[in-house]
């Protein structure tokens, strides 16, 4: 039975991958702006705050220690660094909404889901910042050290967005 | 249970709401000098590094503009002096969010009408950005490993089916 399993997991997975670029994916696809764009009709400052704060904890723990100028800007060595909306991923979170939102698994088990999975993109985003200011102050241009990063963050959620997607199409 | 689902979302919707709302929805800041001795910083936006920039003048007000998405560009400019000292707004410039546009700052010097006092007008620094378009470097970075993996998804997809 297994042996039928493996040798069928190939058109499997080609049938959930047609299933992914099924109508339904598209109109999920075209709400990804949306909620983004309903993202940033609001400023976020609590999670702003809390982004930048976290940030700053973890980059003590790396040696650099950041200063706190307001509730969302830091200072280092003399250089500001705000943080916006972009920089707490709340979008990535938001577009996440209707591409992994699954009505059959229920709202309270949909709720939860997107909890823990704020809890993790928050956890992941730190990482990542903190991953950047460690890079700048090595000495990397901060284009390599941010801005490249960021699209590496970017595509890892993608990565793990796409395979979700997938394995809740083969269940 | 459905009251109870009701009630979820509700409060769902309503933590959203709060943690959305804790916020003026202002993106600038000014602030006026007295007395020659104000020191104005601008605010970079989008996480950018920027160098600080100082105002100093008398009468003289300095306004830096910040925006969110990355395309702002941040602005000062100064106050028309009366008492003879010209203020020197500088601004940081910001990096592109997700539309990738930057920002640039600049600055205008105020000039009054016995503008003689080099001690009031000493001290101001012009900021300059060192970072600029970082979302459409983050963004070209995305689509580029995107492009990448769904080529290679293809590819190994059609060796399958071989």
């Amino acid at each position: 039975m297994a042996t039928v399993a493996t040798q069928n997991a190939p058109s499997l997975r080609t049938q959930n991958a047609s299933s992914l670029l099924s109508s339904e994916m598209m109109v999920r696809f075209a709400l990804v702006p949306l909620a983004v764009a309903i993202c940033y009709c609001f400023e976020w400052r609590q999670l702003r705050f809390l982004t930048s704060e976290a940030n700053l904890r973890v980059d003590l723990l790396a040696g650099i220690s950041l200063q706190r100028l307001s509730y969302d800007t830091l200072a280092w060595r003399g250089v500001l660094y705000r943080y916006e909306n972009a920089c707490t991923f709340v979008d990535v979170w938001f577009g996440c909404l209707p591409l992994l939102w699954q009505w059959g698994r229920g709202l309270i088990k949909n709720v939860l889901f997107f909890s823990g999975m704020a809890l993790a993109l928050f956890a992941f985003n730190v990482f990542r910042l903190s991953v950047s200011d460690v890079l700048f102050a090595v000495g990397l241009p901060w284009d390599l050290a941010h801005n490249v990063i960021s699209g590496f963050a970017y595509f890892l959620v993608w990565v793990w967005v796409w395979r979700h997607r997938a394995d809740s199409a083969a269940i | 249970m459905k009251r109870i689902l009701q009630i979820l979302a509700l409060v769902l919707l309503a933590g959203a709401f709060v943690i959305a709302q804790t916020g003026s929805t202002g993106s600038s800041t000014s602030s006026s000098g007295t007395q020659g001795s104000s020191a104005q910083q601008s605010s970079p936006s989008s996480s950018s590094p920027s160098s600080g920039s100082s105002g100093s003048g008398s009468m003289g007000s300095s306004s830096s503009g910040t925006g969110s998405m990355g395309s702002s560009s941040g602005q000062s400019t100064s106050g028309q002096d009366q008492s003879g000292s010209s203020s020197q707004g500088s601004s940081g410039s910001s990096m592109g969010g997700t539309t990738g546009s930057s920002g640039s700052g600049n600055a205008t010097n105020g000039s009054g009408a016995n503008n003689t006092s080099a001690s009031q007008s000493s001290g101001s620094q012009q900021g300059q950005g060192t970072s600029k378009g970082g979302g459409t470097i983050a963004l070209g970075v995305f689509l580029g490993l995107t492009g990448v993996w769904v080529a290679t998804r293809r590819k190994r997809n059609a060796l399958r089916s071989f």
